[in-house]
């Protein structure tokens, strides 16, 4: 729950908010859990949500949110392992990650860091399976981006002969 | 095929879930196009580099133990009127969230999966509903919070514990076990109860004590209609010693 919500808000504060969140709900509809969706789906759902709700709080309050934020930006937290280069390197994702716009990072994180299959994705944002695929690319495009991955833009077509122009 | 390979057909291409006639398409396509081989490529080191990214973050300890401190530290109240300081309340609740994590989480290993692992307990009831969920491995619930109490329960006195359903975590010392012992101890009630008994109960504490001189795990569950139910489990037969509800 916690590690969700620290990379859905970026901030450990918002991601603690979040988790007492999530958990309230989770103690409150407890009894309204029936089974007939796997426990983590409901718990991704119901974490998201927080999530989601936080970020709308933040934006309605965009100066307060100004205020206080630059002291404390991306703290990924503690990394389990401790090789240097690795986690400098997940800092960065950590980082250029928060760039990417919530709706396509929601997808990322549940997708490509917890593994989730589309289906299930679909059932905890409530969007077509379609979709979350589509973001899922988009996201990942995003990502890339933010990372500095793009190749220059001379960069070679395939090994073909016409480069690709636009349109068909 | 129109200009670009749509999202979709690239995102499936990455992961492996195209079907032998959209794979032929697509690989066409990035023969051609250097702009969907980019657009691949560009998503391609995105997804190696989430998939490197560890799945779980701890949440801050300083935090929590600061809590835990103050919590071990300062007044019971159970039912402080004035909402306590914040860091107080996420403490409070993620241990007592853990454990209702770890309640629900332990259904599909009663109900069906470990039968060996209570073949000296008494039966509990079949599938409660057939549709157990699935155990996920969730990974906020590497621990479990049960507390510890020197108390000598008896039947008054989970009757005293009947008042404290909500999510107050004792004032007295708690500690964090691994999730096997609690899974254990919790099972165990469960199994004392019967599973019909628990069905819609969230358990809200889970204390390791004794019960009139036997060493007991008691189970405190709130029922969401409102109302409490204490059950004591003997902890080496997992039999039920008493049980009291409001």
């Amino acid at each position: 729950v916690f590690a969700v919500a620290m990379r859905m808000l970026g901030r450990e504060e918002d991601a603690l908010d979040a988790t007492q969140d999530a958990f309230l709900t989770v103690y409150r509809k407890a009894g309204q859990f029936r089974g007939e969706s796997a426990f983590t789906t409901w718990l991704h759902r119901i974490t998201v949500n927080a999530c989601y709700d936080i970020l709308r709080k933040k934006a309605r309050q965009p100066l307060l949110r100004a205020v206080g934020d630059d002291d404390r930006e991306v703290e990924p937290g503690p990394p389990v392992e401790d090789h240097a280069a690795e986690v400098a390197g997940g800092i960065d994702v950590e980082r250029a990650l928060q760039e990417v716009p919530e709706d396509f990072r929601a997808v990322l994180i549940l997708a490509d860091i917890h593994d989730l299959a589309y289906d299930e994705i679909a059932t905890i944002l409530e969007i077509p399976t379609g979709t979350v695929k589509s973001r899922l690319h988009r996201g990942r495009a995003a990502l890339g981006r933010a990372m500095g991955l793009e190749a220059g833009p001379e960069r070679e077509p395939g090994r073909a002969s016409r480069a690709s122009e636009e349109g068909p | 095929m129109s200009a670009h390979l749509q999202d979709e057909l690239l995102t499936a291409a990455l992961d492996g879930t195209l079907s032998a006639a959209e794979r032929e398409a697509v690989d066409a396509h990035l023969e051609v196009c250097a702009r969907c081989l980019g657009e691949l490529e560009l998503a391609q080191g995105a997804r190696e580099a989430l998939r490197s990214l560890p799945h779980e973050i701890r949440p801050p300890i300083d935090v929590a133990g600061a809590v835990s401190a103050e919590v071990t530290g300062g007044e019971a109240s159970a039912g402080a009127p004035t909402g306590p300081p914040r860091w107080y309340r996420v403490a409070g609740l993620v241990a007592a969230a853990a454990a209702i994590v770890l309640g629900v989480m332990i259904v599909p290993r009663v109900t069906g999966d470990a039968p060996q692992e209570r073949s000296n307990m008494t039966a509990a009831a079949g599938a409660a509903d057939g549709t157990a969920p699935e155990a996920g491995s969730g990974p906020a619930t590497s621990k479990a919070t049960f507390e510890n109490s020197r108390i000598d329960y008896d039947e008054a006195g989970l009757r005293g514990l009947l008042e404290h359903t909500d999510l107050a975590p004792a004032a007295t010392a708690t500690d964090s076990t691994q999730l096997t012992s609690g899974q254990r101890a919790l099972d165990c009630v469960r199994t004392a109860a019967g599973e019909s008994m628990l069905n819609d109960a969230a358990l809200a504490r889970l204390i390791d004590a004794t019960f009139q001189g036997t060493p007991a795990t008691i189970g405190v569950f709130s029922v969401p209609d409102g109302t409490g139910l204490v059950v004591a489990a003997a902890r080496d037969d997992c039999r039920l010693l008493a049980s009291v509800a409001s």
